[in-house]
């Protein structure tokens, strides 16, 4: 029976710290949120503020400048590419993400990322398309969710005339697709297509 | 033949939920709650169906406030799925102890006993119900983005708030719903076979806590600690 004592007290002691862990974790995340760094940022600036392990997602990004390396680098580099291309049609595409990653989800992304690197290496190259992988949950991303009515994971793609967004588009059926890979890539693709005018 | 299609479309999606990888520890900890009471296969029927009840009454809710745009959609969709996850850890814990009769609730009269446990059993049932409208609502992402990203705009389209819930709801409850009638099916022959059941009974209700417990552990680690990115 003791050893049942012990159990019952080690699991309420997990329960209690779990309980009080959950509470000061969001209390302080509450506070950070009040602060001015919370507000929103631009597109291409939030892009740069994707986190160490999703770096390789603006890849795309510093390809189009071989010396540049680093988050500040890419951004820097979006942003000189936005002034080259202020004219003619340019399309995002954004993969969201929450701070829980799911199996699932990681497959959506990977499967996302190889759709549009295999498919249009060029039109990345000539910045025509971009590739950025965004946490929602981080300061100053959040308005992202109000902006392309995020329910979940998604992949979103952006349309920009002489870089003024013009339209977008969540593109839903990634999730009724994940688990027929060579459809996912050839709906993502058709869509990206439509979307940078060849189709 | 658009209304037969789409109310498939509906089942369909509710399906892909249920199969799944991320609602599979929520299923498997609602598969051993409704069988736990296997001497009683009738008992395990009604809880299965009342499990699916829940999880079809919450889709409706959901759907009917959201069809009618009280409320944002996204912001539903992630305040669900950020909270409801962090608090299941702690609750499936402490069900599963009570399960594992390590928390008991003390009663003053031991000449309550049969009628409590007679309670218990009732409670169980629509215990379950309550389970399925938890389970409902912790959104895992591949579920939020079938039911907010999918079958929501399908329901708004068609202006059915209730009939496309349900039928998602029904869905996502299938694994738990078909094992419910596979054990009420099977257990008569299995009493018979054993002829131990009160043993074995005895067991499942352990193993039933021990699966809540480690659920909820999982969820905790997860979810509030961060520790399975």
């Amino acid at each position: 029976m003791k050893l049942k004592q012990v159990t019952t007290a080690l699991l309420l002691l997990f329960v209690g710290v779990s309980v009080i862990f959950l509470v000061v974790k969001e209390t302080r995340s509450k506070g950070a949120n009040t602060s001015p760094v919370g507000q929103t940022v631009p597109a291409q600036e939030a892009a740069s503020i994707v986190p160490p392990a999703e770096k390789s997602g603006s890849t795309v990004v510093a390809q189009a400048n071989p010396e540049a390396s680093g988050a500040v680098a890419a951004a820097a580099t979006a942003r000189a590419k936005n002034q080259i291309d202020t004219h003619g049609r340019t399309v995002v595409a954004y993969y969201f993400h929450g701070n829980f990653r799911c199996p699932t989800c990681r497959k959506l992304e990977a499967f996302s990322r190889e759709a549009v690197e295999s498919g249009f290496p060029e039109d990345l190259k000539a910045g025509r398309l971009e590739w950025h992988v965004i946490n929602i949950e981080e300061p100053g991303n959040e308005h992202f969710a109000q902006d392309y009515q995020l329910v979940s994971k998604s992949l979103v793609l952006v349309g920009k005339e002489d870089s003024k967004e013009t339209k977008w588009k969540n593109l839903q059926d990634i999730w009724t697709l994940v688990n027929n890979k060579a459809a996912f890539i050839k709906y993502v693709q058709t869509e990206i297509r439509s979307y940078l005018g060849e189709a | 033949m658009t209304a037969i299609l789409v109310a498939a479309t509906a089942l369909w999606l509710g399906i892909l939920t249920s199969i799944s990888p991320c609602p599979l520890a929520t299923n498997i900890a609602a598969i051993s709650f409704v069988g736990r009471r296997l001497g009683s296969p009738l008992e395990v029927f009604w809880t299965g169906v009342v499990y699916t009840l829940g999880r079809m009454l919450t889709y409706v809710v959901l759907g009917i406030l959201l069809v009618a745009s009280f409320i944002s959609v996204p912001l539903v969709s992630q305040l669900l799925q950020k909270y409801m996850n962090k608090i299941l850890g702690p609750i499936l814990i402490l069900v599963g102890m009570f399960l594992l009769e390590m928390l008991t609730l003390r009663f003053a009269s031991p000449g309550l006993s049969e009628k409590l446990q007679h309670r218990f059993a009732t409670w169980g049932v629509w215990g379950a119900g309550l389970l399925g409208v938890i389970f409902a609502l912790s959104f895992c992402p591949v579920s939020a983005a079938l039911f907010f990203g999918s079958l929501l705009p399908l329901a708004i389209k068609y202006e059915s708030s209730v009939l496309l819930p349900s039928l998602y709801g029904v869905a996502t409850a299938l694994p738990v719903l078909l094992f419910a009638i596979l054990v009420a099916l099977g257990a008569q022959s299995l009493a018979q076979a054993f002829n131990k059941l009160t043993r074995i009974e005895w067991w499942a209700r352990r193993i039933t806590g021990a699966v809540f417990v480690v659920v909820g552990i999982y969820y905790s680690l997860a979810f509030i600690f961060g520790i399975f990115p």
